[in-house]
């Protein structure tokens, strides 16, 4: 009952929005802006630059909010606006360097350890990786995008964007074991 | 499910529930980057606003014109009956006045 209110005030307010209300795109940006700037700050390596894309993609999206038939998708849709707008700022950044893998073994991880992980941890955890890792196990591990769909938005190809994820998980392995003995550690004393 | 999925699903959980309040000045930025739509949409609503007015203005002028104008007419009306009145009884006085003189000269006659 609760969700379908909420739905049903989303889909008024993107109406208003669609009208050009200046309050109602105030209301929508402000029910948003925290969520999104929380996609756009695991893509970007600062706050800096992650609230540049949140502005920029929150422009884009009231310029094309006509464009949406759908109420419904509207989450989904501003998902993937801010996602779009951080992978073309890190393009006109040319930060990604991506190479391929021969060897393509999976490393074991501990899903247990993220669990005690708090969005910090998360946040430094992503910031760790290299650009192409990052962007690679964001699109794919959280976002939900497929190889292909990565491989087509990023230019690389679809082994290149596998390569990147594992590296990726590699890399996260190590920061996990360490934070996870530097936890106990500190239990510990 | 194996491990890489497990910690997929674990850490997109986490990650997904990650909120950063964005600092003031950022709706600021939105707010001027798309001002040239919404001061479109602002001078259709002055226009609308400045129609209806007027409309108004003109409905209740024409309302004041037609009620003044029944005033005069009903004034002119009111004038006319009293002086139709008046003349009326001026008339009737008169006639009353003559009448009663000529019964006093028949009266007086009669008595020579």
């Amino acid at each position: 009952m609760q969700i379908k209110y909420i739905k049903v005030e989303t889909a008024r307010l993107i109406e208003r929005c669609k009208e050009g209300d200046r309050q109602a795109q105030k209301l929508l940006y402000e029910n948003n802006a925290d969520q999104m700037l929380g996609i756009c700050r695991r893509y970007m390596k600062n706050i800096h630059d992650a609230e540049d894309a949140l502005m920029r993609g929150f422009v884009k999206l009231f310029n094309k909010l006509h464009k949406l038939e759908d109420p419904t998708k509207f989450s989904f849709w501003m998902r993937r606006i801010m996602v779009n707008e951080c992978l073309m700022q890190l393009r006109k950044k040319k930060k990604m360097s991506m190479t391929e893998l021969t060897d393509y073994v999976v490393p074991a991880l501990d899903n247990q350890v993220v669990d005690k992980l708090s969005a910090d941890d998360i946040i430094k955890l992503v910031d760790a990786l290299p650009t192409g890792y990052r962007t690679v196990f964001n699109m794919y591990v959280i976002e939900g995008f497929k190889h292909k769909e990565i491989a087509e938005q990023l230019n690389i190809s679809v082994n290149t964007s596998k390569s990147q994820l594992i590296m990726a998980r590699r890399r996260l392995q190590e920061q996990l074991i360490a934070l996870d003995s530097d936890t106990l550690n500190n239990q510990a004393k | 499910m194996s491990s890489s999925n497990k910690f997929d699903s674990a850490f997109r959980k986490r990650a997904r529930e990650i909120k950063i309040k964005p600092s003031p000045g950022v709706w600021d930025q939105i707010d001027q980057n798309i001002s040239g739509r919404r001061k479109r949409t602002s001078l259709y609503t002055i226009i609308g606003i400045a129609a209806s007015l007027l409309l108004l203005v003109g409905f209740f002028g024409l309302f004041q014109l037609e009620k003044t104008q029944n005033e005069v007419v009903a004034t002119n009306y009111t004038v006319d009956e009293i002086v139709d009145a008046n003349t009326s009884a001026y008339s009737n006085a008169l006639m009353k006045w003559v009448n009663t003189s000529k019964e006093v000269g028949h009266a007086y006659r009669s008595e020579e």
